[in-house]
């Protein structure tokens, strides 16, 4: 439970007193609910935030465009989420969020480039790289009222993103690679199970 | 830990059909007292500073997280992309609760926090990682550690 520190001192507490049970089973319930989860709200989450369509119009705005736009738009939340928290979990690339943005989107016009990072594979860098560009959406929408569960920031950006059509994007184009690691990463890293549903492909 | 009625499909369905290890009911080995324990944090949430090798699929050994890293100074780097990450996006306790094992340290429940933390990454058969762990656990005894809190992501 996050931003909850004296439940998640009970729950430490509970587990390190174990070490004083000289007794089995060592394995016991918790009793206590996590304080979302006891208080049943389940009225669901609508994004606050009034994103234009994915891309506005093919023949006015390329995708590559579309995205680097929704990124401008988050930045005001990206930047009051740093603001509250103090910290930013973006990071796992080394490239700064428009530059992620960029490179992904590069394999929808110029199929799978070279890795730009020396000694790593071009398959590991972009996974990174959705790693920073969704973490970047995440806690652009954390930063705002209304509490959306994992599952709801995951319906939002799968399916109503242009991130998230750019990562079905991609995910055809490592299918579709002779190589079975740029295949294996496109069938099981970019896209959660419980969000392929959303995919053109099925 | 989460209950797995309140884990979305398919993701249920795939953990329910996994097959779980025997655990033997075997109490911890004795040791002193709660509030006379050094204890240190080993999670699988494939946490490493913002400086240290990121992990990659099959990844078996483990990253130092020292006791003074700045929660900011921490990034996720798991090879999977089906858990939940917002709670550590919001507060980097719920998987790492680094700054509650302080309080409790403060406050003499615990004896003292350990000099410096360890994480894997998880989603892998835990056999794999059977030698890390073998090498993790001299680590810990120079560092007087009597106590881990196993934090499974």
């Amino acid at each position: 439970m996050p931003n909850d520190p004296d439940f998640q001192r009970r729950v430490v507490k509970a587990a390190l007193d174990l070490l004083n049970n000289d007794d089995t089973p060592v394995l016991v319930e918790y009793p206590e609910e996590a304080p979302a989860a006891a208080k049943g709200d389940d009225d669901g989450w609508v994004c606050p935030i009034s994103l234009p369509a994915q891309v506005r119009d093919p023949k006015e705005e390329t995708i590559t465009e579309a995205l680097s736009r929704e990124i401008a738009e988050l930045a005001p939340w990206y930047d009051l989420a740093v603001q509250k928290s103090g910290r930013t979990t973006v990071g796992s690339s080394g490239f700064d969020v428009p530059a992620a943005g960029e490179f992904i989107v590069s394999f929808l016009s110029d199929g799978i480039p070279d890795s730009p990072i020396e000694g790593e594979r071009v398959d590991r860098v972009l996974k990174w790289a959705c790693d920073d560009l969704k973490a970047y959406y995440y806690e652009a929408m954390l930063a705002q009222p209304g509490g959306p569960s994992s599952l709801d920031l995951d319906e939002w950006f799968f399916g109503q993103t242009t991130a998230g059509a750019v990562f079905f994007g991609v995910q055809k184009v490592l299918l579709d690679d002779d190589d079975e690691i740029n295949q294996f990463v496109g069938k099981e890293r970019l896209i959660p199970r419980n969000q392929q549903y959303w995919s053109p492909l099925d | 830990m989460v209950r797995l009625i309140d884990v979305a499909e398919p993701q249920r369905s795939f953990l329910q059909r996994m097959p779980m290890p025997e655990i033997a009911d075997t109490p911890p080995a004795k040791g002193p007292a709660l509030e006379e324990r050094r204890v240190a944090i080993v999670t699988t949430a494939g946490l490493t500073t913002r400086a240290d090798t990121r992990f990659w699929m099959g990844s078996t050994d483990y990253r130092v997280i020292p006791a003074d890293a700045g929660a900011g100074d921490l990034i996720m780097s798991h090879a999977s992309i089906n858990y939940d990450r917002s709670g550590f996006q919001q507060d980097l306790n719920v998987v790492f609760p680094i700054d509650r094992l302080k309080e409790l340290a403060a406050e003499g429940v615990i004896g003292s926090v350990a000099d410096f933390h360890y994480s894997f990454q998880g989603a892998i058969d835990a056999e794999l990682l059977e030698p890390a762990a073998a090498q993790l656990s001299g680590l810990l005894k120079k560092d007087a550690v009597d106590a881990v809190l196993l934090t499974p992501v």
